[in-house]
Order: structure tokens, then sequence, then C-alpha cells
């Protein structure tokens, strides 16, 4: 993830000078890592923009307490983070929205095994093609929100270990233990799309 | 390395997290054992596809978007530019407005006399006249155009003559209008002394001959409603009873029961079915409500009016009851209930607190009903109510019930009464 930390450290102290712009520059350098988080993490891209958005806007608010004991971006990860789990957490208890959610991607609501031709192409064959995009994406949202969480910050996002645990603000061993059965658990769901030979 | 010690390590295995002897152990077991080697395979695809979703584009102009929300104004500032802005426009449409609802409100207030009435009980306590007209002679509160058609002349209207002893002893021992405090304001309908919890539900429901016992009124009793009666006594100097300890529950409602076997709840259920049969749809508890309504009195018959307005009072719902009990008088003045209904419009009177209007009702009662059993009661209530507006001729009626009735339920608490409001 590249990240120029001077340049990050300038624009949050623009920020809290009150240089909107400044805060602007920032958003422009993070939206992509944002809205790729939230939209993997809810499948929906209105959706996805609004939670971007409104992390954002908590990171504004936020940013005159933020003392620079950390890295901006660690700093934002987090609040990234949990605002997806916040928000997964309250559309769970919103049986409509969560059925909106869990329906899948972009207006797919079919299992992704109806979906499926009858012989799988290889993965290799498949990544490019938009389909094994959105079931991925479909399988994704049925994973537990920790779970999900911990393998798009690893797999889609690319952070380190120790990036990831910071984020969480768990140990490095449970970062390890998390994402093994994370991976493990989307492997089960990926079997029957998958053929291996 | 066993099967599951070598899956448990795929993970760290595929980000290159393994070292040393676990790396060496793995890589010997995969090339060892088929079934994990496939295992590896489809484990490796499976965290390879989902690498492959890769970052997305956040749709064009988020940033510009972000940063708008971040300097729109705050809320308040938003509602009030929706309110005022443009100011030549929203104005007048403000005005305008405001002129409907307040119309509006005044057209509700001037048709609905339920509202007026609690206007001018909020007035009358602060009008120094109130008290000065002797009961016989005063005007109830400003009657609504309804009750004045309810009630036909000769059984509404009092002659002032033959003054009776209470009306004597009442002229003779009441203090100047000067010196009289006014009598307490109205407090709100919940606040005012309830009937024991289960009368309001079962008199209209109840067979039993338990007798309809209204509901508890705080005066000379209850906390709330005493000092109130405390407050009026206090300018009477020396003549003021010290305050009286709490009564044991539910004494305050013994007290101030009407006599048993007046008015049996069982008659209700049968009036209520009587009056079913007469007209099931009509609108019972409103009958003397307005000039609307009293187009259909007439037809009703005299057990659904009484019934109805026994039914509102034991509800508690003493304005209706009160305009109930009023129509079945004047609709019905030769039905052998009016007696009751005349003591139950009283002390539907004198549960509102509307002392001035309670006590030409008892009156009434007791001129025209000399022998009723409803006249110990009348004697007792007509005493307290008179003593809750500052007149001791209260007393003297409260030692009629004492000396005439020894052995009617009032007796006891108007001899209570005696010894701590009249010393």
């Amino acid at each position: 993830m590249p990240v120029e930390q001077n340049d990050d450290h300038s624009l949050v102290t623009r920020t809290q000078a009150g240089d909107v712009a400044a805060f602007e520059a920032l958003v422009r350098r993070y939206e992509r890592w944002v809205f790729s988080l939230t939209l993997r993490m809810v499948g929906d891209r209105g959706e996805a923009e609004d939670m971007a958005q409104e992390v954002f806007l908590k990171a504004y608010r936020g940013l005159p307490r933020f003392k620079g004991n950390s890295r901006f971006s660690t700093w934002l990860y987090a609040i990234a983070s949990h605002h997806c789990l916040n928000h997964l957490q309250g559309r769970r208890r919103r049986p409509a929205a969560s059925a909106r959610g869990s329906a899948g991607v972009a207006g797919e609501d079919l299992p992704a095994a109806e979906r499926l031709p009858d012989e799988a192409p290889r993965a290799d064959d498949l990544l490019e093609r938009e389909e094994l995009a959105r079931i991925v994406q479909t399988e994704l949202t049925f994973l537990t929100e920790e779970h999900r969480l911990i393998l798009i910050l690893r797999d889609i996002q690319g952070l380190a270990y120790h990036e990831i645990a910071e984020t969480l603000g768990v140990e490095l061993g449970t970062v390890r233990s998390r994402l093994h059965r994370a991976r493990a658990a989307m492997r089960e769901r990926l079997e029957a799309h998958l053929s291996v030979g | 390395m066993t099967c599951d010690e070598a899956r448990e390590a795929f993970s760290e295995f595929h980000d290159d997290m393994l070292s040393g002897a676990r790396l060496m152990d793995l890589t010997q077991h995969l090339d060892e054992c088929p079934d994990c080697r496939a295992e590896w395979a489809a484990f490796s695809m499976s965290v390879q596809v989902v690498s492959g979703l890769g970052m997305a584009d956040p749709p064009p102009g988020f940033a510009a978007r972000v940063r708008q929300q971040i300097e729109a104004p705050p809320w308040w500032r938003r509602l009030a530019r929706t309110l005022f802005v443009p100011l030549p426009v929203k104005i007048p449409i403000h005005v305008v407005a405001l002129a409907v609802l307040s119309f509006a409100g005044l057209m509700l207030f001037q048709r609905s006399p339920e509202l007026r009435r609690e206007a001018e009980v909020r007035v009358a306590p602060s009008a120094p006249g109130v008290r000065q007209a002797p009961p016989a002679s005063r005007t109830p509160a400003p009657p609504s155009a309804g009750r004045e058609r309810a009630a036909p002349s000769g059984t509404g209207a009092r002659p002032p003559e033959a003054p009776s002893k209470l009306e004597r002893a009442e002229g003779e021992a009441a203090p100047p209008a000067a010196s009289a405090p006014p009598p307490p304001a109205p407090m709100p309908l919940e606040k005012r002394a309830r009937a024991p919890s289960s009368l309001p539900e079962e008199a209209p429901k109840s067979k039993s001959a338990a007798p309809l016992t209204p509901p508890q009124t705080g005066v000379g009793r209850s906390a709330e409603p005493q000092a109130t009666a405390e407050d009026l006594r206090l300018p009477l100097g020396g003549l003021a009873a010290p305050a009286r300890p709490p009564a044991e529950p539910g004494g305050a409602a013994e007290d101030l029961r009407p006599p048993p076997g007046r008015l049996q709840t069982s008659t209700l259920p049968q009036a209520q079915s009587q009056g079913a049969a007469v007209g099931p749809t009509t609108p019972a508890p409103a009958a003397g409500a307005g000039p609307a309504r009293q187009s259909s009195v007439p037809t009703m018959s005299p057990d659904v009016l009484f019934s109805a307005a026994a039914t509102q009072y034991a509800q508690q719902e003493y304005d209706r009851a009160i305009e109930g009990f009023k129509t079945f008088i004047a609709t019905h003045p030769q039905d052998a209930r009016v007696a009751d209904a005349r003591y139950l419009l009283g002390d539907s009177y004198f549960l509102r607190r509307r002392y001035a209007e309670a006590i030409p009702e008892f009156d009434t009662l007791i001129r025209q009903f000399p022998n009723s059993s409803r006249v110990p009661a009348a004697l007792y209530r007509g005493g307290q109510a008179r003593l809750s507006l500052g007149d001791r001729a209260g007393c003297q009626l409260l030692r009629d019930v004492a000396t005439r009735y020894p052995q009617a339920r009032e007796a006891a608490s108007a001899r209570e009464d005696l010894s701590t409001r009249c010393p």
C-alpha cells in the first residue's frame, strides 16, 4: 500500500488547522482503499459509497483528536474497519436491509452455484471474467463479518499482518489464526465453483 | 507432521510466514501426502481468486462530495433557511398559517362546551363574588346553550322561598366575602382523588349487589385536597383546625361513600340491556353534551340515560356525568331515581371541586326529598363543600348529620370533621 507518510502528516496538520482542501487531498489519496473495503464488505456500490463517505466524515470530525501516535493510514483503516463492522451489525438487526445485503452483489440474487456452468473452467481463466468476481463477492458476504474483514484486509487490500493487528486492535497471533479460519471457510465456499487440475 | 497440522499451516505457508523446521516438515508432508497436496492446491487457488477481486474505484467526484458534506451548513442553519428564505415569500405564508390555526383553535374552543367549562372553572375561583351569593339563588357556572335547553323550568330552577335550616345557617355564618380566601383552583383530572382501583372497571360489569361507591375524594382526607382545604382555612385565623393525620388506606373512600343500597351496580347492566333494546346505537353518554345531541334526548329511555350517567360517574368522567344526570333529571323529573341522580350530580360537581355548583344540588335534594336515604350523605357533602369554600355554615350541616342521623355512615366522618374543622 503506497502511502506517502510525509505528505500525510502535512495534510493532516493543515486539515487540523481548518484547511478543508487538505482533507480533500487526503480523501483523494485514500478513497480507493476505503471504497474498496466498504464495497467488498457490503457488496453494493451505492451503500458502499455512502459508507465510505461516512468513514471520511468520521475521520474529519475525529482529526482534531488525532495525535499522530500512529500513521494516519492505520488510523483511517481502523475507522473504516470498525465502521464496516458496526454497519453490518446494525444491518443484521434490521432484517429487511440484511436480506438486501445478503442477496448478492450488483443485483445478482441467484446463488452462485446456480449461475455457474456445469463444467467449471480453471480459476486462472476465470479470474479476468466478471462472473467469477461476482461469485467471489457473493461468497464473501456469506462469511462472518470478522472473517470477511480480515480476508479483505489481507488478500484484497494487501495489509501486512502487523498492520492488520494494529488496525483491528488484536494480537498478531489472533490475526494468524483468524486469517487461517477465514481462508479455510472461503475455500470451502468456493470449492463447488473451482476445479483444480 | 500430521495432515491436520499441515493444513493448519497452509495460511502462513501461503504468506511465506513459515521458516525452519516447520517449513521443512510441511514441504516434506506435501511431497508425501497426495490428499494434502490437493487440498493445498485448492486452498491456494481460493486465496488467489479472492486476491483477484482487487481494489475498486470509487464513483467519480467522490472526494468532492465528501468535501461538500463537510462544508454543508449545520442542520439548524439549513432549517432556518428552509423556513425563512426567501423572506418576502415565507413570512406571509407563516402569518397566514398562524392566522388560520388561531381561527381554528378559537372556533374549536367556542364550539366545545367541555373546553369552555374548563376555562370557566379556572376563572371562577378567582372571582370574589362567587361565594357571596347564597346557594339557593346562586347560579351555576355560566351554562352552555345545551345546558340551558336541557333544564326545563320547574326542575332546574330552584325557588328562592322557603329557605331551609341549612340555608338560614349558611346565611348567618357566611363570612364577609372580602376576607374569604379564593376557592382552590381545579386540579388536573389525573391528580384528583381516585376511586378504589376495581370500582371504575367493575361497576358497569358486576352483577353483585355491591353499592356503587363514588371515587374517593380527597377533601378532608387524602393529602392533596386536604392541603387545599387547609389553605382555605388558614385565613380564618384561630378557626383553622390542626392538620389531620393521614387516614388508613381506604378510609377516606369509606367516609365519602354514599349510603349503601341506593344505587346498585346490578341495576346498571339491566338498565343498559334495556337501553340497548330501545336504541343500541344511541350515544347515551353524550346525551346532554350539546345542542345537536339534545335532539335525540327525548327518544332515550330513562334507564339508558341514568345508567350512562352512572357509568360515567363511576369511571370518574365527572363532566360527562354532570351532563348526563342533568339531562336525566330534566327529562324524567318524576322518575324514582331523581333523588339518586340529584345526589350523584352534586357529588360529581363536588369531586370536580365545583363546590359552588355542588351545594345547590345537595340542598335541592334535601328540600325535595327530605325522606330520601340520600339526605345524610347530601348533608355531609354539602357541609364539606361549604367548608371548602370557607363557609362555616358547613359546620352546622355536619352537626345535623351527627345529631339527626347518628346511625348513618356519614355520622362518624361528620363528627370527626367537626372536631377538626369546626372546633
